[in-house]
């Protein structure tokens, strides 16, 4: 009982850590329809430096665009898939278990 | 008969909190995303201000129930071993648990004669330990990258981009995987209309030797009036519901186009397919509002018995 309170005591302490940039934080956001932009925004950089950023990021992003999607695609078939065929099973199991066929 | 003790009290709080938090992640996060098909939910919520403030309070309760019973988990399967469960994390599991997958499958279409035996959970129960915490932490660390642009992406803001389209595309991926999770686990003959044990803690001796065989022996016995399941009409209606959203869900994710920074969008908004892609959503965020609700009922009722 004593290791299960200190298990407790940490794993609190550890949930409490984690979460405690993030307090702060939402106070500011709780300013609603005050500024939502980032303090340090992209407006300070130069034009041509975000050009350059700009070009480096969008090659990137439209590959991860593109891997995602297509991940997502077949992910979402399979899923799918499984659940018919999950749904299926239940119901198959069931139907045996009444019917006295399966113990 | 017996009922058997099944989860315990951690384990139903963190199913409880981590479900609960993530729903309303999905509810916020999808009507922000796809706001022409799911405005209203932002107008219902109380505008975008709003809508985007109680996705970060749901995202802070995700973050402190994952830390919490992520420690607790960790430490207590240290210190106290697996007891009656059987995952482990050798590599002879996982091959048991895709021989169980094949077999249970080829049972499920009549070629094979026997279903494989489970332990206390199952090779698709398995997957949803696995694969929800994984999924969690992705949402999680790109979520946090977003919510603060200004401490993790100082050398390149524009990446900004890049972690939102993988962050929306896992989220879409979660929702098909919280309503596949349901579907099976609390729509399904034998479960609907819903699957008490992870609210109560509790599985009737019963149905645990049909779905989990290899446990009974090893389960704490609790003398408790056993729980009649019965099959109504009312619960394939449920079942073949469910399982045309995920359909519709799925077949909106093939009307997703890359546009550059904007990152994916349906790009069939009007016709056919643009009816398609507005019934999915809307229909995913009612279901997921009323999964809200049962499991709160669920909850008190199972806490209560």
């Amino acid at each position: 009982m004593a290791g299960k309170t200190v298990i407790a005591l940490v794993s609190a302490i550890v949930a409490l850590v984690s979460i405690s940039p993030l307090i702060p934080a939402l106070m500011e956001s709780a300013e609603l329809g005050g500024d939502y932009i980032a303090k340090n925004s992209y407006r300070d950089l130069s034009p041509e430096l975000r050009q350059q950023i700009y070009s480096s990021v969008s090659e990137l992003n439209n590959s991860v665009n593109g891997v995602v999607l297509v991940a997502l695609i077949f992910a979402a078939l399979f899923v799918v898939l499984l659940t018919v065929i999950e749904y299926y099973k239940f119901y198959k199991i069931y139907k045996l278990h009444e019917s006295g066929e399966e113990k | 008969m017996t009922v058997l003790r099944r989860f315990s009290k951690s384990q139903m709080a963190a199913h409880f909190i981590g479900s609960i938090s993530g729903m309303m992640l999905m509810i916020t996060g999808l009507s922000i995303t796809f706001n022409q098909q799911l405005g209203w939910v932002i107008d219902l919520l109380g505008g975008s201000a709003i809508s985007m403030l109680l996705h970060r309070i749901f995202a802070t309760i995700l973050i402190l129930s994952f830390s919490y019973f992520g420690t607790y988990i960790v430490l207590d399967r240290i210190t106290s071993g697996r007891r009656d469960s059987n995952i482990s994390f050798s590599p002879s599991f996982f091959i048991r648990l895709i021989r169980d997958m094949i077999d249970d499958i080829l049972w499920t279409f009549g070629l094979r004669k026997e279903r494989p035996k489970a332990g206390k959970y199952d090779w698709i129960m398995v997957a949803d330990i696995f694969g929800m915490p994984t999924l969690a932490l992705i949402e999680i660390i790109t979520g946090a990258i977003m919510w603060f642009p200004a401490t993790f992406l100082v050398e390149n803001p524009m990446l900004f981009f890049t972690f939102r389209t993988i962050h929306v595309g896992v989220a879409i991926f979660l929702v098909l995987f919280v309503l596949a999770h349901t579907t099976i686990l609390h729509m399904a003959p034998g479960n609907f209309p819903v699957n008490m044990s992870i609210f109560s803690g509790k599985i009737s001796e019963k149905k645990a030797k049909i779905e989990h065989e290899e446990w009974v022996s090893l389960a704490e016995r609790v003398e408790e009036k056993e729980p009649e399941v019965r099959m109504s009409l009312a619960g394939y209606f449920a079942g073949v519901v469910s399982c045309a959203v995920i359909l519709l869900i799925a077949i909106t994710t093939t009307l997703m186009a890359s546009e550059g920074m904007a990152g994916l969008r349906i790009v069939e908004s009007e016709g056919i397919y643009g009816v398609v892609a507005a019934v999915g959503l809307n229909l995913a965020i009612i279901i997921l509002a009323i999964y809200i609700v049962v499991s709160v009922v669920a909850l008190v009722k199972g806490v209560s018995d």
